[in-house]
């Protein structure tokens, strides 16, 4: 008998897959050190240690800065729900949590821009990764907690009590994004409130930005409040369709895609950090230092693209065998030929371990 | 990563990764064995694991993390459950069904009986037999994390085993 209940209860447990919160872990126990990219890129310059450099590479084809993701887990093409709503979006079995890339604001010397960060999803069963990347783009988690981004540098704008949810209508090829105010009081959201026109703008980009992430980039995004179109949100007029802006005009010109914020990185392999920029003349700099202080452990120039408006993908591969492990950040940036250390940078902080 | 996990020496957020990496899994579905919703389940460990990091430096035994982890879960799982009211708060706003008995499963229609034969025992009945039979703990040690006594466990398992057969019928004897 006792054997039979752990046989079924076993079943039981084995149907369960749970989703990832490592991300929300890591983020829940992070040290809150925030410190600006800008700042360490102008304290370094101490000299290199140690380490040397195996390859840079600059991949110069590639097409669309998100066009060699890995696939994200889109909704899968599956038997049509035929629910009769303007957004329809049934369960989608095939629809795993998995991670997408999300867009955040950070700084730039140009003013806020967008960065991406991949992320997991976490999505319950029937729930599509469409449905669930806005509440991550909008900084919460499912139960509605907060889920900040993980590198300290970016931030939400959304007013910390909004809400949304996207889903694809399969007869017009929209991605319908609805958002609304867990305070009752939706209607605010209309206004940009305290925000700049620009951040403003930004914010209902970064929802658009990741939703096409999940689904395809060129879909249009139409936009509700509280389930209802709406002329404008946070002051961006939204009573058509919208695409997304150019890539040069809202992202950073330099954003990291690999390592993630916090990532723990084997010195004894070869460490390659990936990410997309657009340079003057294509050149990018990526540089490790050491998290205390200004110590340069790295630094490897390379060329990415650069003649077209948009980003490139580039890939430098570090040798880190003789670096001690401990705390370091790795900090991309681009050119600037004014001399005016104009750059716009990434950073994430990684530890580094035997 | 080595088949046992030693974490001596290893900093608050390296054990997090490795504890993580280890047990995220088996954690989680013990909670949802308690309290029968993935969501609330995920909530629960996650906290236990950031309740753990905050306690890293303080705990004498690093090998036993493990201990400490379930024995967290259990006792969130059981706060969970006390204060179900959140819990319904949570369904309440949570986009879609997301429950672990909705939805059709690849397990098929035993294990959706057995999830609702689950949910139809008391809640310290389900305890009783989860740690018992899914945790193999010990009488004595499910009495401490009941907050029960021993003779309790017992009786509990026993009238928990019988009216989960009896609510199983056909289902118990059904080896396939």
């Amino acid at each position: 008998m006792s054997d039979r209940i752990k046989d079924l209860l076993g079943e039981v447990a084995d149907g369960v897959e749970p989703g990832d919160r490592l991300d929300a872990i890591r983020a829940a126990t992070a040290d809150d050190g925030r410190r600006t990219g800008r700042g360490w890129w102008a304290a370094g310059g101490v000299g290199l240690i140690a380490a040397s450099v195996v390859t840079a590479l600059a991949l110069s084809t590639g097409g669309t800065p998100q066009g060699n993701d890995p696939e994200p887990a889109g909704p899968a093409p599956t038997t049509p729900t035929g629910a009769p709503t303007t957004i329809t979006d049934g369960p989608l079995p095939g629809d795993v949590a998995g991670e997408v890339p999300v867009y955040f604001i950070g700084d730039t010397p140009n003013g806020p821009r967008l960065y991406r960060e991949d992320r997991y999803v976490d999505v319950g069963y029937g729930e599509s990764t469409l449905a669930g990347v806005i509440g991550v783009a909008l900084g919460r988690s499912r139960d509605g907690s907060p889920r900040p981004p993980l590198d300290p540098d970016y931030r939400v704008v959304w007013p910390a009590d909004t809400f949304g949810t996207a889903a694809l209508d399969k007869e017009t090829g929209e991605i319908g994004i609805t958002v609304g105010s867990t305070n009752g009081d939706s209607a605010s959201l209309r206004e940009r409130g305290d925000l700049s026109a620009e951040e403003a703008s930004l914010a209902v980009e970064a929802l658009i930005r990741t939703a096409q992430g999940v689904v395809d980039r060129e879909a249009p995004v139409r936009f509700y409040l509280d389930g209802e179109i709406t002329d404008q949100i946070l002051g961006v007029p939204t009573s058509e369709p919208l695409a997304a802006g150019p890539d040069l005009d809202v992202l950073a010109h330099v954003s990291l895609e690999y390592p993630s914020e916090g990532r723990l990185v084997d010195n004894d392999a070869p460490f390659t950090v990936r990410g997309l920029g657009n340079s003057f003349e294509g050149n990018i700099v990526t540089r490790i230092q050491r998290w205390e202080g200004t110590a340069v452990v790295a630094e490897v120039p390379t060329i990415a693209g650069w003649m077209d408006d948009r980003l490139f993908p580039f890939e430098v591969t570090f040798d880190l065998t003789d670096v001690p492990p401990g705390e370091y950040v790795v900090i991309s940036r681009t050119d600037d030929p004014s001399g005016a250390g104009n750059f716009d940078t990434d950073t994430r902080r990684i530890t580094l371990v035997d | 990563m080595a088949e046992h996990l030693s974490l001596r020496g290893a900093d608050a957020d390296a054990a997090v990764e490795q504890l993580y990496a280890a047990h995220w899994r088996q954690l989680v579905r013990l909670s949802v064995l308690l309290v029968h919703d993935q969501a609330a389940a995920e909530d629960v460990v996650q906290d236990a694991f950031v309740e753990m990091h905050g306690r890293w430096s303080r705990l004498r035994n690093p090998d036993k993390a493990l201990a400490y982890l379930r024995q967290a879960v259990v006792n969130r799982s059981r706060s969970v459950l006390r204060h179900r009211v959140v819990v319904e708060k949570h369904a309440r706003t949570s986009p879609s069904g997301e429950g672990l008995v909705d939805g059709p499963t690849v397990g098929g229609a035993r294990r959706d009986a057995v999830r609702a034969a689950l949910l139809l025992l008391s809640e310290r009945q389900r305890g009783v037999l989860v740690l018992r039979h899914y945790l193999d703990w010990s009488e004595a040690q499910i009495a401490d994390a009941l907050d029960i006594s021993p003779g309790s466990v017992k009786a509990h398992a026993h009238r928990g085993s019988a009216a989960l057969r009896e609510l199983l019928g056909d289902w118990w004897e059904d080896e396939s």
